[in-house]
C-alpha cells in the first residue's frame, strides 16, 4: 500500500517533536529529584552540629560570614503561600513524599516517550515501499455491524401510496365501461343525483355499522357457524326469511347442524314490502301505489322511477335493501356482507347472508378506513 | 484582512463593511477564548498546589506551627483552621475552573456564529458578482 511520502514525513516529523518534548519534561523532572536528594543528604547531617558556620548571601552579589543556628528547626513551604515549622526528620519525610510525586510524573513521561517511539517505528514501516510480500487486507463494513452512531443514516423511504389498480392509472388498457355510456351516466343529473343518495347511505350504514359494534355483545346471533379462523368468530344471519331454496342447500344447512345452529327468525318489516310473489298481493289500496312507486326496490332504482320497476332485483343477493333497519340490528359489516354475499350463493334469498365479525377485542373500530366505494371511485375517475 | 478568497473588485462596499465588522468580532471573541484559556491554566496550577498542600497538612504533626503568608508578614495559623482554608479554597478554585471552561463553550459558540455570518456574507457577494 503506498501511502502519501508526505504525509508519512510528516506524520514522522510530529512524532519527533513529541519525543523531543517528552525527553524536555523528563530532564526537567530529573533535575529536580536530585535537588530533593541532594537536600534529603543536607538534612540528615543538619541537627549534627549546633551551628554551622557559612557564608551568608548578602543582596546579590555579597555574601558575609554567619553562623546557621536552631539546626533542627525549618521552615517548609507547602505551596500556595503556607508555611510549617518542622523538625529535620518531617523535613525528611515531607521530601520522601514529593519524592514519590516526582517519580510517578518522570513514569507517566516514560510511558509517552515510549508510546511515540513505537509510533514513529510502525510509521517507518508505512515507508517501507519495497515490500510486496506485506498485502493490506481491506474490509468493506456493512451498515449493520457498525455501532449505531456511525452507520450511514438511510434516509426514510416513502412509503408507496396504495397501490389503486392498474386500470385506474394505465391509460392504454381498454375501459370497462363504454365511453358513450359514461359520458351518457354523468352528464345525467337524475343518476348523478342518484349516486349522491347512495353514498349518503353508505355513510349512513357506517354510523350503523358503528353503533351495531357497540350493541354487539347485547344482541342474540341468529345463527352461529364456527369457521375455521380462530380469531374471529363469525355469525351469520338471515335477515330475513329464505323463499326458495334449492333442496341441496337446504341439506347444506341441515348438515351444518352439527356445528351450527340456524335458527332464523322473520323480521318484521312493516314499512317495507317484502319480496317478489308478495309484491302484487301487498297493494290493496291506492295508498300502497303511492309507497311502492315512491320507495327503491333496488339500488340501480331511484326514488324517481328510472329504471325497469321489475322483481328481478330481488333474488340478487349483492344488492342490499335500503331500509333493511330490521328488529333485529345485525346491520353490522354490511360492507363485509356484500362482499362476503358475492361468493354466489345459487340460493334464491331475498335478502343475503350477514355476516358478523366478532372480534376477541370487542373495541370499535370507527376509524378504520373504508375501502372507497366503486360508485365514488368511478366519479373520481 | 478579508482573507484569500474573495475577489475584492468584485465585492460592493457594503458588502465589505459587513465583512469588515463580522472580522472585528471575530477577533474580539479569539482573543477572549485566549484570555479564558490562559485563566483556566492558572487556576489548574493553583488547583494542583492546593491539593498537595492540603495532603502535606495532613501528614503535619498536630503541634508544628503553620503559618500563612500575608505580604510581607507570615502569620501563624491553628493547623485545623488551616486546613479548613485550604479545602475551602480548593473548592472555590474548582467552581471558577467550571465557570470559565463554560464560558469558553459560550464564547466558542459565539465565534461559530460570526464565522458563519461571515461565510454567507461571502456566498452573497460571489452570488451578486456571479
Amino acid at each position: 500500500m503506498n501511502y502519501n511520502a508526505e504525509h508519512v514525513k510528516r506524520l514522522e516529523l510530529a512524532h519527533k517533536q513529541a519525543i523531543l518534548e517528552a525527553t524536555k519534561q523528563l530532564k526537567h523532572w530529573e533535575g529536580i529529584k536530585t535537588d530533593y536528594n541532594n537536600l534529603a543528604a543536607k538534612l540528615k547531617t543538619l541537627p549534627d552540629k549546633m551551628s554551622h558556620d557559612i557564608m551568608v548571601p548578602y543582596g546579590p552579589l555579597a555574601f558575609s560570614p554567619g553562623k546557621l543556628i536552631h539546626t533542627n528547626e525549618l521552615l517548609v513551604h507547602l505551596g500556595d503561600s503556607w508555611f510549617a515549622e518542622v523538625t529535620c526528620k518531617q523535613g525528611l519525610k515531607i521530601i520522601d513524599h514529593r519524592l514519590a510525586a516526582v517519580d510517578k510524573n518522570i513514569e507517566d513521561i516514560g510511558f509517552t516517550v515510549k508510546n511515540f517511539k513505537k509510533k514513529s517505528e510502525f510509521s517507518q514501516h508505512l515507508n517501507n515501499d519495497g515490500d510486496k510480500s506485506a498485502v493490506e487486507i481491506k474490509e468493506e463494513v456493512s451498515n449493520q455491524y457498525l455501532h449505531p452512531s456511525r452507520r450511514k443514516r438511510i434516509s426514510r423511504v416513502k412509503e408507496k401510496p396504495p397501490v389503486r389498480s392498474q386500470e385506474d392509472r394505465n391509460p392504454t388498457k381498454p375501459p370497462i365501461v363504454d365511453e358513450a355510456i359514461k359520458e351518457k351516466c354523468f352528464n345525467d343529473g337524475a343518476f348523478m343525483s342518484r349516486l349522491d343518495e347512495l353514498e349518503k347511505f353508505e355513510e349512513e350504514e357506517d354510523r350503523l355499522l358503528l353503533e351495531s359494534n357497540l350493541l354487539e355483545d347485547n344482541e342474540n346471533p341468529d345463527v352461529r357457524i364456527q369457521t375455521s379462523t380462530s380469531d374471529s368468530k363469525k355469525r351469520v344471519s338471515w335477515s330475513s326469511k329464505v323463499i326458495q331454496g334449492h333442496d341441496a342447500d337446504s341439506d347444506d344447512s341441515d348438515d351444518v347442524t352439527n356445528t351450527t345452529t340456524i335458527k332464523f327468525t322473520h323480521t318484521n318489516v312493516t314499512s317495507h314490502p317484502s319480496n317478489s310473489k308478495q309484491q302484487t298481493s301487498g297493494i290493496t289500496s291506492p295508498a300502497d301505489i303511492g309507497r311502492k312507486t315512491s320507495e327503491p326496490k333496488s339500488i340501480l332504482k331511484p326514488a324517481t322511477s328510472f329504471g325497469p320497476k321489475s322483481g328481478s332485483n330481488d333474488l340478487n343477493p349483492l344488492l342490499p335493501g335500503p331500509s333493511r333497519k330490521s328488529n333485529i340490528t345485525t346491520v353490522s359489516n354490511k360492507i363485509g356482507d356484500r362482499r362476503t354475499a358475492e361468493r354466489k350463493f345459487d340460493v334464491a334469498i331475498s335478502d343475503y347472508v350477514q355476516e358478523h365479525k366478532e372480534t376477541i377485542k370487542q373495541s370499535v373500530v370507527p376509524t378504520k378506513k373504508r375501502p372507497v366505494s366503486k360508485f365514488k371511485s368511478s366519479r373520481i375517475k | 484582512k478579508l482573507g484569500p478568497y474573495i475577489n475584492m473588485g468584485a465585492v460592493d462596499a457594503q458588502v465589505r463593511l459587513e465583512l469588515q465588522k463580522e472580522f472585528d468580532e471575530i477577533q474580539k471573541v479569539q482573543k477572549e477564548i485566549q484570555k479564558s484559556a490562559e485563566l483556566q491554566k492558572k487556576l489548574d496550577s493553583q488547583l494542583n498546589q492546593n491539593t498537595v498542600v492540603k495532603d502535606e497538612l495532613e501528614f503535619l504533626e498536630p503541634e508544628s506551627n503553620v503559618y500563612k503568608l500575608t505580604g510581607p508578614v507570615l502569620v501563624k495559623q491553628d493547623l485545623g483552621e488551616a486546613k479548613g482554608t485550604v479545602s475551602k479554597r480548593i473548592e472555590y478554585i474548582s467552581a471558577e475552573i467550571k465557570r470559565q471552561e463554560t464560558l469558553v463553550a459560550d464564547l466558542e459558540k459565539q465565534l461559530n456564529k460570526h464565522k458563519e455570518s461571515v461565510s454567507k456574507i461571502q456566498a452573497k457577494a460571489t452570488a451578486v458578482a456571479h
